[in-house]
């Protein structure tokens, strides 16, 4: 066989086309021939780089593409979760410090700091009604009480208007966006 | 899912379906457009451009032809045109790409330095083909598309097709045998070398 058949199998092979005798004589010959040989090295090696550097696109393609198809993505985290955060931490806290009591102590100093912790909600409850009785009995109770209600109406609206707004068109979320 | 599928559901109005085809497409888009443009940051704004174009036209988008060679074919266009735009020595290219030389004092290892050698003398023979054989190369080798998908990206008919590769292909050939030829004979002399002493 000579070269020029041997490139032309060398181009089936790269193509997936060449049968097993092919293949076998190609082998034969590039064996006895360095020329061929190298040629087959050089093509090999140039391919076989282009397979390995095949570029990786930047992450953030997407998001800027479906950004200026949909608009900016709104992001998944609720918009109230943060105001949730400190009296989560008091719960937990308070909680924790029963759950200590009741493991290191006995049960009834437990029952007596319980006591204690409902004498101080009393209290504080009690200065409550003091400071209510006094604006209660102030010329000004209908302006205040309306206050209070338009606001109370206004609080929950936009926590309605907040929960909604988490959800696109479709209903689908977006990924959180870092 | 499948791309016709997805192509459908965008049709239809669900503007997220499109995101999965951006995601699958990406590396080829930009692989593309890296080629033809020399830039990282040219070659992501025009991929960029490209799936909004495609968004755009979704709906001249023909289902007999696979969604792969379309979105290549707009890339290519969108390429050479950006390219035309931005005319740009082939050498500079290069640079700009940070092609990985290796300085003689990188305290790598001997055959760490050889292989990026390799890998360089490489990339500029590929470089250095004209663009209508470069990029039969880098769309059949680099991106993996069939002669049927090239042909629909090019417009060329297959015989057309065929007949570049083989000419890309042999160019490489030639541009690489020269250090090749070098390197055989350097490894020769070594093993003479070797086995004398």
């Amino acid at each position: 066989m000579g070269c020029e058949k041997a490139w032309e199998l060398m181009m089936n092979r790269l193509d997936g086309e060449i049968g097993k005798r092919d293949l076998m004589m190609l082998e034969n010959h590039l064996r006895v021939c360095p020329g061929c040989r190298r040629q087959k090295d050089a093509l090999d090696a140039a391919l076989r780089e282009l397979e390995g550097s095949r570029p990786a696109a930047p992450a953030s393609i997407e998001r800027k593409v479906m950004d200026r198809i949909c608009g900016p993505r709104r992001r998944e985290t609720a918009p109230l979760l943060p105001y949730a955060v400190l009296p989560a931490a008091l719960l937990t806290g308070m909680l924790a410090i029963l759950m200590h009591g009741l493991f290191a102590s006995s049960p009834v100093i437990v029952i007596e700091k319980a006591v204690r912790v409902l004498d101080l909600c009393h209290k504080v409850l009690s200065a409550l009604a003091a400071v209510l009785r006094f604006i209660i009995n102030t010329p000004f109770i209908g302006e205040i009480m309306a206050v209070a209600g338009l606001a109370l109406v206004a609080g929950i609206i936009a926590f309605i208007f907040a929960g909604s707004g988490k959800k696109g068109d479709s209903g689908v979320y977006w990924r959180a966006v870092k | 899912m499948d791309d016709l599928a997805l192509v459908r559901r965008c049709l239809a109005g669900e503007k997220e379906a499109f995101e999965p085809l951006v995601s699958k497409y990406k590396n080829l888009v930009y692989g593309i457009a890296l080629n033809i443009l020399h830039s990282r940051d040219e070659a992501a704004d025009a991929a960029q451009e490209v799936f909004l174009k495609a968004w755009a036209n979704l709906g001249r988008f023909n289902p007999e032809y696979s969604f792969k060679a379309w979105i290549a074919r707009i890339a290519v266009n969108h390429s050479i045109n950006a390219s035309q735009k931005h005319k740009r020595s082939a050498s500079a290219a290069w640079d700009e790409e940070a092609v990985r030389r290796v300085p003689a004092d990188s305290g790598l290892p001997e055959e760490e330095l050889l292989s990026r050698e390799e890998q360089d003398r490489v990339k500029l023979a590929i470089e250095s083909l004209p663009e209508m054989y470069r990029l039969m190369i880098i769309l059949f080798h680099q991106q993996s598309l069939s002669y049927e998908e090239i042909c629909q990206v090019t417009g060329y008919p297959l015989s057309i097709v065929k007949n570049r590769l083989y000419r890309a292909r042999k160019m490489l050939c030639e541009r690489l045998k020269g250090y090749f030829e070098g390197a055989g004979e350097e490894e020769a002399e070594w093993a003479a070398k070797k086995h004398g002493s």
